[in-house]
Protein backbone atom coordinates (compact mmCIF):
# COMPACT_ATOMS: atom_id res chain seq x y z
CA UNK A 1 0.00 0.00 0.00
CA UNK A 2 1.47 3.50 -0.80
CA UNK A 3 1.97 5.82 1.68
CA UNK A 4 -0.68 8.55 0.80
CA UNK A 5 -3.87 7.66 -1.68
CA UNK A 6 -5.33 10.33 -3.18
CA UNK A 7 -8.70 9.87 -4.81
CA UNK A 8 -10.03 13.17 -6.71
CA UNK A 9 -13.54 14.72 -8.10
CA UNK A 10 -15.93 17.05 -9.07
CA UNK A 11 -19.63 17.33 -7.39
CA UNK A 12 -22.40 19.42 -9.22
CA UNK A 13 -22.22 23.14 -7.80
CA UNK A 14 -18.50 23.22 -8.39
CA UNK A 15 -17.17 21.61 -5.35
CA UNK A 16 -14.52 19.62 -5.28
CA UNK A 17 -14.08 16.18 -3.37
CA UNK A 18 -10.95 14.65 -2.33
CA UNK A 19 -10.73 11.66 -0.18
CA UNK A 20 -7.23 10.95 1.45
CA UNK A 21 -5.97 7.64 2.86
CA UNK A 22 -2.79 6.77 4.33
CA UNK A 23 -0.17 8.87 5.88
CA UNK A 24 0.14 12.81 5.36
CA UNK A 25 3.12 13.33 6.42
CA UNK A 26 6.65 15.27 5.50
CA UNK A 27 6.95 12.29 3.17
CA UNK A 28 3.73 12.83 0.98
CA UNK A 29 2.82 16.30 2.04
CA UNK A 30 3.59 17.34 -1.92
CA UNK A 31 0.95 15.25 -3.21
CA UNK A 32 -1.63 16.78 -1.50
CA UNK A 33 -0.06 20.26 -2.55
CA UNK A 34 -0.36 19.55 -5.54
CA UNK A 35 -3.61 17.95 -6.10
CA UNK A 36 -4.52 20.91 -4.33
CA UNK A 37 -3.01 23.51 -6.27
CA UNK A 38 -4.53 21.95 -9.27
CA UNK A 39 -7.79 22.23 -8.27
CA UNK A 40 -7.69 26.02 -7.67
CA UNK A 41 -5.56 26.36 -10.66
CA UNK A 42 -9.23 25.06 -12.13
CA UNK A 43 -10.77 28.75 -10.21
CA UNK A 44 -12.32 26.08 -7.50
CA UNK A 45 -12.19 27.13 -4.51
CA UNK A 46 -14.98 25.25 -2.77
CA UNK A 47 -13.18 21.88 -2.01
CA UNK A 48 -14.35 19.16 0.45
CA UNK A 49 -11.55 16.80 1.94
CA UNK A 50 -12.95 13.46 3.60
CA UNK A 51 -10.20 12.12 6.11
CA UNK A 52 -11.87 9.36 7.37
CA UNK A 53 -9.29 6.67 6.10
CA UNK A 54 -6.53 9.51 6.85
CA UNK A 55 -4.25 7.63 9.66
CA UNK A 56 -1.66 10.38 10.26
CA UNK A 57 -0.98 13.57 9.67
CA UNK A 58 2.09 15.80 10.87
CA UNK A 59 2.63 19.58 10.29
CA UNK A 60 3.61 19.36 7.23
CA UNK A 61 0.33 17.91 6.05
CA UNK A 62 -1.54 20.11 8.31
CA UNK A 63 0.69 23.59 6.84
CA UNK A 64 -0.79 22.14 3.03
CA UNK A 65 -4.38 22.70 4.67
CA UNK A 66 -3.28 25.99 6.54
CA UNK A 67 -2.44 27.53 3.07
CA UNK A 68 -4.98 25.72 1.16
CA UNK A 69 -7.78 27.35 3.86
CA UNK A 70 -6.03 30.39 3.63
CA UNK A 71 -6.09 30.50 -0.16
CA UNK A 72 -9.80 29.08 -0.70
CA UNK A 73 -11.20 31.82 1.76
CA UNK A 74 -9.09 34.65 0.03
CA UNK A 75 -11.18 33.62 -3.16
CA UNK A 76 -14.22 33.29 -1.66
CA UNK A 77 -14.41 29.63 -0.94
CA UNK A 78 -13.75 27.51 1.95
CA UNK A 79 -12.37 23.67 2.96
CA UNK A 80 -14.83 21.48 4.70
CA UNK A 81 -13.01 18.77 6.41
CA UNK A 82 -15.30 15.67 6.57
CA UNK A 83 -15.64 13.02 8.94
CA UNK A 84 -11.71 13.61 10.22
CA UNK A 85 -10.32 10.58 11.66
CA UNK A 86 -9.88 10.84 15.89
CA UNK A 87 -5.98 10.95 15.53
CA UNK A 88 -6.00 13.72 12.77
CA UNK A 89 -8.58 15.72 14.80
CA UNK A 90 -5.84 15.29 17.58
CA UNK A 91 -3.37 17.34 15.65
CA UNK A 92 -5.91 19.65 14.78
CA UNK A 93 -6.94 20.16 18.44
CA UNK A 94 -2.81 20.62 19.49
CA UNK A 95 -2.21 23.07 16.52
CA UNK A 96 -5.71 25.33 17.71
CA UNK A 97 -7.00 24.35 14.07
CA UNK A 98 -10.37 22.73 15.13
CA UNK A 99 -11.69 26.63 15.79
CA UNK A 100 -10.80 27.76 12.68
CA UNK A 101 -11.42 24.84 10.25
CA UNK A 102 -15.08 23.71 9.01
CA UNK A 103 -15.68 19.89 10.01
CA UNK A 104 -18.93 18.25 8.84
CA UNK A 105 -19.86 14.30 9.24
CA UNK A 106 -22.33 14.03 6.21
CA UNK A 107 -21.58 14.87 2.45
CA UNK A 108 -24.55 17.01 2.49
CA UNK A 109 -23.88 18.57 5.72
CA UNK A 110 -20.41 19.30 4.04
CA UNK A 111 -22.23 21.01 1.07
CA UNK A 112 -24.49 23.20 3.21
CA UNK A 113 -21.21 24.56 4.50
CA UNK A 114 -20.25 26.75 1.59
CA UNK B 1 8.52 -2.61 34.83
CA UNK B 2 10.74 -3.11 31.93
CA UNK B 3 13.35 -0.99 30.46
CA UNK B 4 13.43 -0.37 26.98
CA UNK B 5 16.07 0.37 24.68
CA UNK B 6 16.04 0.72 20.62
CA UNK B 7 18.59 1.93 18.30
CA UNK B 8 18.38 2.26 14.72
CA UNK B 9 20.26 4.24 12.32
CA UNK B 10 18.31 5.51 8.90
CA UNK B 11 19.88 7.75 5.74
CA UNK B 12 18.30 11.42 5.63
CA UNK B 13 15.56 10.88 3.94
CA UNK B 14 11.74 10.98 4.14
CA UNK B 15 10.51 7.74 3.13
CA UNK B 16 11.93 6.25 6.61
CA UNK B 17 9.67 8.16 8.42
CA UNK B 18 6.80 5.57 8.82
CA UNK B 19 9.22 2.54 9.51
CA UNK B 20 10.33 4.90 12.68
CA UNK B 21 6.83 6.00 13.62
CA UNK B 22 6.34 2.23 13.69
CA UNK B 23 9.05 1.56 16.06
CA UNK B 24 8.09 4.10 18.32
CA UNK B 25 4.45 2.69 18.74
CA UNK B 26 6.45 -0.61 19.41
CA UNK B 27 8.23 0.90 22.18
CA UNK B 28 5.40 3.07 23.45
CA UNK B 29 3.33 -0.68 23.74
CA UNK B 30 5.23 -1.38 27.29
CA UNK B 31 4.70 2.16 28.05
CA UNK B 32 1.35 3.42 30.79
CA UNK B 33 1.44 6.38 28.49
CA UNK B 34 -2.79 6.28 27.21
CA UNK B 35 -3.29 5.69 23.68
CA UNK B 36 -4.20 9.55 22.72
CA UNK B 37 -0.28 10.35 24.93
CA UNK B 38 1.08 7.67 22.65
CA UNK B 39 -0.25 8.96 19.33
CA UNK B 40 0.76 12.00 20.46
CA UNK B 41 4.28 11.38 21.20
CA UNK B 42 4.28 9.32 17.32
CA UNK B 43 3.35 13.09 16.13
CA UNK B 44 6.52 14.52 18.46
CA UNK B 45 9.18 11.96 17.38
CA UNK B 46 7.84 12.25 13.89
CA UNK B 47 8.38 15.94 13.71
CA UNK B 48 11.82 16.14 15.65
CA UNK B 49 12.85 13.23 12.65
CA UNK B 50 11.37 15.47 10.09
CA UNK B 51 13.03 18.25 11.12
CA UNK B 52 16.46 16.60 11.31
CA UNK B 53 15.96 14.45 8.09
CA UNK B 54 15.44 18.48 6.17
CA UNK B 55 18.17 20.07 7.69
CA UNK B 56 21.10 18.62 8.93
CA UNK B 57 23.05 17.38 6.00
CA UNK B 58 21.73 20.86 3.91
CA UNK B 59 20.73 19.04 0.45
CA UNK B 60 23.76 16.35 1.30
CA UNK B 61 22.95 12.78 2.70
CA UNK B 62 24.01 11.18 5.76
CA UNK B 63 22.85 8.88 8.99
CA UNK B 64 20.42 10.09 11.48
CA UNK B 65 21.05 8.06 14.76
CA UNK B 66 17.55 7.35 16.84
CA UNK B 67 17.79 5.81 20.43
CA UNK B 68 14.50 5.15 22.37
CA UNK B 69 15.34 4.27 26.45
CA UNK B 70 12.01 3.86 28.33
CA UNK B 71 12.38 3.12 32.02
CA UNK B 72 9.70 3.44 34.52
CA UNK B 73 9.83 6.35 35.17
CA UNK B 74 9.97 8.11 31.66
CA UNK B 75 10.96 8.13 27.81
CA UNK B 76 13.79 9.77 26.49
CA UNK B 77 14.16 9.78 22.68
CA UNK B 78 17.66 10.61 20.98
CA UNK B 79 18.22 12.18 17.61
CA UNK B 80 21.45 12.11 16.62
CA UNK B 81 23.25 13.50 13.42
CA UNK B 82 26.52 14.77 11.92
CA UNK B 83 25.28 17.44 9.63
CA UNK B 84 25.41 21.33 10.24
CA UNK B 85 25.08 22.57 13.88
CA UNK B 86 21.55 23.62 14.22
CA UNK B 87 21.26 25.99 17.54
CA UNK B 88 17.79 27.26 18.05
CA UNK B 89 17.72 30.72 19.41
CA UNK B 90 15.99 30.37 23.29
CA UNK B 91 13.17 32.92 21.69
CA UNK B 92 12.24 30.20 18.98
CA UNK B 93 12.44 27.19 21.31
CA UNK B 94 9.61 29.13 23.70
CA UNK B 95 7.77 30.81 20.55
CA UNK B 96 4.27 30.80 20.72
CA UNK B 97 2.19 30.26 17.16
CA UNK B 98 -0.70 32.43 16.31
CA UNK B 99 -2.73 30.08 14.22
CA UNK B 100 -4.83 32.87 13.03
CA UNK B 101 -1.60 34.68 11.74
CA UNK B 102 -0.52 31.78 10.39
CA UNK B 103 -3.94 31.31 8.04
CA UNK B 104 -3.88 34.64 7.14
CA UNK B 105 -0.98 34.98 5.24
CA UNK B 106 -0.85 31.59 4.26
CA UNK B 107 2.02 29.88 6.38
CA UNK B 108 2.96 26.67 5.51
CA UNK B 109 5.77 25.78 8.20
CA UNK B 110 6.70 26.64 11.32
CA UNK B 111 4.13 24.21 13.14
CA UNK B 112 6.82 21.41 13.92
CA UNK B 113 8.40 22.82 16.79
CA UNK B 114 5.40 24.23 18.51
CA UNK B 115 3.69 20.52 18.45
CA UNK B 116 6.81 18.88 19.78
CA UNK B 117 6.51 21.65 22.50
CA UNK B 118 2.81 21.29 23.08
CA UNK B 119 3.33 17.08 23.32
CA UNK B 120 6.69 16.68 25.10
CA UNK B 121 7.87 17.72 28.87
CA UNK B 122 11.64 18.46 27.49
CA UNK B 123 12.94 19.53 24.27
CA UNK B 124 16.72 19.87 24.75
CA UNK B 125 19.52 20.31 21.89
CA UNK B 126 23.22 18.80 22.95
CA UNK B 127 26.30 19.61 21.69
CA UNK B 128 30.07 18.90 21.63
CA UNK B 129 29.05 15.11 22.31
CA UNK B 130 30.41 12.29 19.67
CA UNK B 131 27.55 13.93 17.27
CA UNK B 132 27.66 17.33 16.37
CA UNK B 133 23.90 17.51 16.77
CA UNK B 134 21.62 15.18 19.61
CA UNK B 135 18.25 16.26 19.95
CA UNK B 136 16.56 14.94 23.26
CA UNK B 137 12.98 14.25 23.87
CA UNK B 138 11.57 13.85 27.31
CA UNK B 139 8.11 12.38 28.48
CA UNK B 140 7.43 11.46 32.46
CA UNK B 141 5.04 8.16 32.28
CA UNK B 142 2.11 8.19 34.66
CA UNK B 143 2.88 5.42 38.05
CA UNK B 144 1.75 2.21 36.35
CA UNK B 145 -0.92 1.95 39.12
CA UNK B 146 -2.76 4.82 38.68
CA UNK B 147 -6.47 4.63 39.29
CA UNK B 148 -8.46 6.32 36.77
CA UNK B 149 -10.36 9.65 37.68
CA UNK B 150 -13.05 9.12 39.62
CA UNK B 151 -12.62 5.34 40.13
Amino acid sequence: MPDLKLRQEMLPGGIAYIEAEGFLDAHTFEEMDRLVSGVFKQNCFRVIVKLEKLDYISSAGAGVFVAAVSRSRDNRGDIVFLKVSPSVREVFDLLGLSAIFQFAETREEAEACF
Amino acid sequence: MTHIRRSLTISNETRHLSLVRAVVSEVLDASTFDGKTRNKIIVAVDEALANVVEHAYQGGTGPIELGFDLDPEKLVVRIRDNGVRFEPSAARLTAQIDIKEHIRLGLKGGLGLFLMRQIMDEIQYVHDTEFVNELILTKKQPPPAEAPAGA
